[in-house]
């Protein structure tokens, strides 16, 4: 089944009607449930664009676009901020943590807006932070620890609505190395267990932890790869081989 | 020419923050401006009871002076953690400290001119206004309308001098400052503050502690003490309570999970948690401000508005005689030419022995008498018979009954007990000639008794003869007739009284009060005000990544708008909430502090407060309302990168 249904999606910025410009020209693309999807581009490219529009923070111009068969366009304005909470889970790329709130309360955020009761909402998060080893972090602050540590509460801010899609935007960009393959392990392992995630991503790497890849140019989709059978450096491989095909096109 | 530039751009492109600071400086200088001429106007000095006003405004020169160098300089605070940055970044980019200092030198310099040119133009325009005003209050016939030249040297060095003390502080600031730091400022996260019990609960002992004596204070000549030392009690409280208190009652909330684990509560308790840290000191400020508005306008409005009552206190009769001997035939020839002299007619002239009043206090059904430190009523005694003619009444006595008359009348025992007897008690409502000796502090309170025995068994002190009569004449002869009589009877203030002098007295001393007041409350109003403003805007602009990604996670425009009202509301509530409670707590010490004046119409007091109560909390709405709508537009202006 289909998490996530786009539909010939053009988005054109307009100040007034000399300035146009258009970010995304014509992208279909769906993700089943499931899935791990790993989007790369360049800057510019549209990627960004076409991330908030899945997260109904922008509206595409034309084009249909569904999310758990829910025609995304015909979504009240007044309904988006409540669809976020219910069915998608946010990761970025400067966390976006709280610092008035403690670790715990930050996961607990979207739960708080939904009105969960906190017994609920505790017993949610024991399983979750022992399995992003969290747990010991729950009573300090953002503030208090480290950018790896940080992605990892995101994280669970993210699950802990056991949302329908992960959006993730370039998650391991503020990320060193070491925290950055810990975190694309665990995106793993959460899409093992049925977990469905879209990442935007800039690092191949990355993206070879992903089931499939699509590369956005210009607006436009303009391949994309699958991991099939492939291993993991073979995977990268052809990844790396289609970012260079992409980027010498230019020229 | 690069400096300059750079000045001008940095004031130009922080106009919201720059905008208020103006504004503040020119209202200030207007109002300082305002205040000199009437401190140097020659028509005032020329007359006798126009010292006063100018005594007053002296004082208040003083206080507003000050109010504005902590005006400027708070709103100063803000602007130069706004520039700070940018300073900063010039810093990084190549601009020494040498070079800093110029461009805010020349900023200083900018903002000075412009508000002193702006605020001495509009005092102008409103010093007609304001000596139109107190000349009404005054209820003077000349005009007062003239302009002093040297008001506005006055002004323009007071200002310069506080401008001065700001550029210098300033340099220091960019000087201590390192650049790196100032530029990475906005990026740290704060940490959580610490609820400090001990000082919490010590707030609440010391604010219950200026609200106690202020409640426990008798009207004595003692109270003025007690006011001052209750006033830095809650002070003090009010400030530990502000910073600290609220830190522990929202760690508190905080512990309940099903208290906080709720949507806006969630919100508002953690922004609130961090808000009081950086606030505290300035919500109290606020809260302290609108209290103090609240008793100068009640107190300055109460005795304006209970001047005729007080003058009734003062004298029952138009003209009277407190005299250790009765009136000569001599004497009363001469009131009665004098009364010719200046076309006024004389009414029945009426004659009371009492005895000197003793000073004491009525507690429960008793008298004590003690010394004037702890006294609360002077209590003298008239026979029967006199009292009798004096009301035109036949009432009985017996010898153990007494009638009791009282100010204000509390007094609800069915006997009192005086010097090891007891009296019967039948209270009496009016009393025509309830004249308050010396104008005291105290309370007079009359007994009247069967016979000239009694009377002196209950107060041995010596005999008074009061004597006195009504005036019916133009409101000039009166006064003139008054004071002429005054003198040629060769009798000093203690024995002599007259309604037309008390009259002119208190219409200079209370109008020009109730004048000054007004001004200086305005000016405290307006404090308030741009406190209030900064607040919201500094607010606005550290909860707007808060509230930013709380939408993207999930909470909506309309939730927003009502975390942002149920937070906005319940930060701005606070201090007029805490006025509120203080001045409540003030009144009966405000009451004491009347009765120096012999004001003690608890109606007046109640009729003047609500009134003021309202105006205030009305003012405060508009004010936090308007600047509400700043700090919305800060929290929900989009970020680009969405």
């Amino acid at each position: 089944m289909n998490v996530l249904d786009l539909n010939h999606i053009r988005r054109v910025f307009a100040d007034d009607n000399k300035n146009k410009v258009t970010a995304l020209k014509d992208v279909s693309l769906s993700v089943d449930t499931g899935e791990y999807v790993a989007i790369m581009g360049e800057s510019g490219a549209g990627k960004t664009t076409l991330l908030n529009i899945i997260a109904t923070l922008d509206k595409a111009t034309s084009g249909s676009i569904t999310l758990n068969n829910i025609d995304l366009n015909k979504l009240p304005e007044k309904q988006t901020a409540k669809f976020r909470r219910e069915h998608l889970g946010f990761v970025f790329q400067n966390f976006n943590l709280l610092d008035t709130f403690n670790n715990r309360d930050n996961i607990f955020l979207p739960l708080v807006l939904a009105k969960k009761k906190y017994a609920e909402m505790e017993q949610r998060l024991r399983p979750l932070a022992e399995q992003l080893e969290i747990t010991d972090l729950l009573n300090r602050y953002p503030y208090e620890i480290s950018g790896g540590q940080k992605q990892r509460v995101a994280a669970a801010r993210a699950l802990i609505t056991k949302p329908d899609l992960v959006l993730a935007d370039e998650p391991t960009g503020a990320l060193d190395s070491h925290n950055t393959e810990k975190l694309l392990q665990l995106f793993e392992k959460v899409n093992v267990q049925g977990q469905t995630i879209l990442m935007v991503t800039h690092s191949a790497a990355a993206a070879s932890h992903s089931k499939r890849t699509l590369f956005i140019k210009d607006g436009q989709i303009y391949h994309e790869i699958f991991k099939g059978d492939y291993s993991r450096s073979t995977y990268l491989k052809k990844i790396m081989t289609s970012l260079t095909a992409l980027s010498s096109k230019e020229e | 020419m690069i400096h300059l530039k750079l000045a001008w751009h940095g004031i130009t492109h922080h106009k919201k923050e720059y905008g208020p600071f103006l504004l503040a400086s020119v209202v200030l200088i207007a109002i300082n401006f305002i205040f000199w001429n009437i401190s140097m106007n020659k028509t005032l000095k020329g007359m006798a009871l126009g010292n006063a006003t100018v005594e007053i405004t002296n004082i208040a020169i003083v206080f507003i002076s000050l109010v504005s160098l902590f005006l400027i300089f708070y709103a100063n605070s803000f602007l130069i953690k706004q520039r700070g940055e940018e300073l900063g970044l010039y810093n990084m980019i190549g601009l020494g400290n040498g070079d800093l200092r110029w461009i805010l030198t020349i900023e200083t310099i900018l903002l000075y001119i412009v508000s002193l040119v702006a605020g001495i133009i509009s005092g102008f325009i409103f010093l007609k206004l304001a000596f139109l005003i107190l000349q009404r209050l005054l209820r003077l016939k000349v005009s007062l309308d003239q302009f002093e030249p040297c008001a506005v040297v006055m002004t323009i060095i007071i200002f310069a001098l506080i401008f001065l003390m700001l550029l210098f502080y300033n340099f220091y600031r960019v000087h201590t400052v390192n650049p790196i730091h100032l530029w990475n400022q906005s990026f740290q996260g704060e940490k959580e503050p610490q609820a400090k019990k001990v000082l919490a609960i010590l707030g609440v002992i010391v604010l219950g502690l200026g609200y106690w004596i202020s409640v426990k204070t008798k009207p004595t000549t003692g109270a003025f003490v007690s006011f001052v030392f209750a006033v830095i009690l809650v002070l003090i409280g009010t400030y530990l309570l502000f910073i600290v208190g609220s830190i522990s009652f929202l760690k508190i909330l905080k512990k309940q999970n099903k208290i906080y684990y709720k949507p806006n509560h969630f919100i508002s308790i953690s922004g609130m948690l961090f808000r009081m840290k950086q606030n505290g000191a300035g919500l109290a400020s606020i809260c302290l401000l609108c209290t103090s508005i609240l008793v100068t306008m009640v107190g300055t409005l109460s005795l304006y508005v209970g001047e005729n009552k007080l003058i009734k206190s003062w004298n029952p009769l138009d003209i009277m005689f407190t005299t250790q001997k009765r009136l000569t035939a001599e004497q009363i020839r001469t009131i009665d030419k004098t009364a010719a002299k200046y076309h006024i007619s004389l009414g029945p002239k009426q004659h009371l022995t009492v005895t000197t009043p003793s000073p004491g206090s009525i507690a429960d059904d008793k008298f004590e008498e003690n010394n004037i430190m702890h006294a609360t009523h002077q209590l003298s005694t008239l026979t029967l018979a006199d009292y009798n003619r004096i009301q035109g009444t036949k009432t009985d006595l017996k010898k153990d009954q007494v009638l009791l008359y009282t100010a204000s009348s509390k007094f609800n025992r069915k006997s009192i007990f005086i010097r090891g007897q007891r009296y019967h008690v039948k209270k009496i409502n009016s009393f025509k000639i309830a004249f308050n000796y010396q104008h005291s502090v105290f309370q007079a309170a009359f007994i009247v008794v069967a016979n000239e025995a009694i009377s002196k068994k209950i107060n041995p002190q010596p005999k008074l003869e009061i004597s006195g009569f009504n005036l019916t004449g133009s409101e000039t002869n009166q006064l003139k007739f008054a004071n002429s009589l005054q003198k040629k009877m060769k009798l000093d203030n203690e024995s002599y009284t007259a309604a037309p002098i008390s009259k002119s007295l208190f219409q200079s001393l209370f109008g020009s009060l109730l004048f000054i007041g007004s001004l200086v409350s305005m000016t405290l109003i307006f404090a308030t005000a741009l406190i209030i403003y900064y607040k919201q805007l500094s607010e606005g602009y550290a909860d707007r990544q808060r509230f930013q990604t709380m939408q993207q996670v999930g909470l909506s425009q309309e939730e927003t708008k009502n975390a942002i009202r149920s937070q906005v509301s319940l930060v701005f509530m606070l201090p007029i909430v805490g006025a509120i409670i203080h001045f409540v707590f003030c009144i009966p010490l405000l009451k004491s502090i009347l009765s120096l004046f012999s004001m003690y119409s608890t109606k007046v007091l109640a009729g003047v407060s609500s009134a003021t109560l309202v105006v205030l909390a009305g003012g405060y709405l508009c004010i936090y309302l308007l600047t509400t709508n700043v700090y919305q537009q800060l929290v929900n202006k989009k970020d680009p990168r969405l």
